[in-house]
């Protein structure tokens, strides 16, 4: 069973986990997971965020490096800067930050 | 003293309606040679005094027979004593018989002829052993997960914390912590259920604050406090268990 952070529970620190993560609620701090991580829609993340693959809905402030793809919902919102390997975005994803696609900062 | 079997009946056996139960069982361990010593619990008088009582003459097997609230009280109490357990459900099955192929009465003892171990992760909270969970209802729930991260609900809700049961695996190493409830829900949106209203993360140690105006159940037992120190011991506990499929032969 992967993690999942529901509606209505907060999150605050150093936010580790093993397998997949899907977020509904709100994290505050890291987010880092090697698995698949979902932001849900009505997700609050205020964190840098480091992830094998990511499908991003809600609204993040902070970094988002991911180790292979990058999926933006149309509802997604995010305030800072995104490293992937392969990215994709659906119409109305906002982002305030700069993308870097294919060449991982380190 | 060394000694190999001792037995701890539950104190509900001695009604008269289980003499010839009883009768049968003890006529059975003593031609299969698992005979020992016999001590009686009370569940709720002294059973931590009545454990190490039992414990002090170092059994190599301690087997309960009674239901599975006499075996989590049981083990409850055991404290740091390292010792394998057998379970002979004669007033009733439960969760632990189910999941580990024991089954209710007289034919457990050829589970516990078998002899074939299964090594489970055990949880401590505070100095309590517990098998099974923690469930803490109410308001003002925290946990400190990891020394990592603090999680919390927004309004009140149902926080399990679970070593058995569904969802949660005895042997990997993990306790599995479930959040039930939190979300504020508007109108008609209580009627609406998604599958992303149970919070769940796997952790190894935490610290649960809670407020006393809410319950904490421990393996169906209440507990006080505030703060609450919960750990896990990987592979403590050593049980007598009928699923052969996963054992290994007892020494």
């Amino acid at each position: 069973m992967s993690t999942v952070i529901a509606k209505g529970v907060k999150v605050q620190g150093e936010f580790v986990g093993e397998g997949d993560i899907q977020i509904e609620g709100e994290v505050k701090g890291s987010l880092t997971t090697k698995g698949r991580l979902v932001i849900g829609p009505e997700a609050i993340i205020v964190a840098d965020i480091k992830a094998g693959d990511a499908v991003i809905a809600g609204r993040v402030e902070g970094n988002v490096t991911v180790e292979r793809k990058v999926e933006l919902k149309g509802t997604a919102n995010i305030k800072g800067d995104v490293v992937g390997d392969l990215f994709s975005a659906e119409s109305g994803a906002k982002i305030v930050g700069k993308i870097t696609i294919g060449q991982k900062e380190t | 003293m060394q000694s190999g079997y001792t037995y701890i009946y539950d104190e509900r056996l001695n009604d008269r309606k289980y003499d010839r139960e009883l009768m049968k069982f003890e006529a059975e361990i003593s031609s299969r040679g698992l005979q020992g010593r016999i001590g009686k619990f009370a569940m709720f008088r002294h059973a931590k005094d009545i454990v190490s009582d039992i414990m002090r003459d170092t059994p190599h097997t301690l087997v309960v027979v009674g239901d599975e609230m006499t075996l989590l009280s049981v083990i409850g109490n055991l404290g740091t004593a390292q010792v394998m357990i057998g379970f002979i459900p004669l007033l009733g099955e439960g969760l632990l018989s189910r999941s580990y192929g024991i089954p209710k009465g007289l034919a457990s003892i050829h589970t516990l002829a078998g002899r074939f171990i299964e090594e489970l992760d055990i949880g401590t909270v505070e100095k309590r052993l517990f098998v099974t969970e923690i469930c803490a209802i109410g308001p003002g729930i925290s946990l400190f997960v990891d020394d990592r991260f603090t999680i919390e609900t927004a309004l009140e809700g149902k926080i399990i914390i679970r070593n058995i049961g569904t969802n949660a695996d005895a042997s990997d190493g993990f306790l599995d912590l479930f959040i039930e409830g939190g979300a504020e829900k508007k109108g008609f949106a209580w009627l609406k259920k998604t599958k992303t209203e149970t919070s769940h993360v796997r952790f190894k140690k935490a610290t649960l604050h809670r407020s006393l105006q809410g319950s904490c159940i421990v393996d169906g037992v209440p507990v006080n406090g505030e703060k609450l120190e919960i750990a896990l011991q990987p592979k403590a506990l050593k049980i007598i268990s009928g699923r052969r499929g996963r054992m290994t032969l007892a020494e």
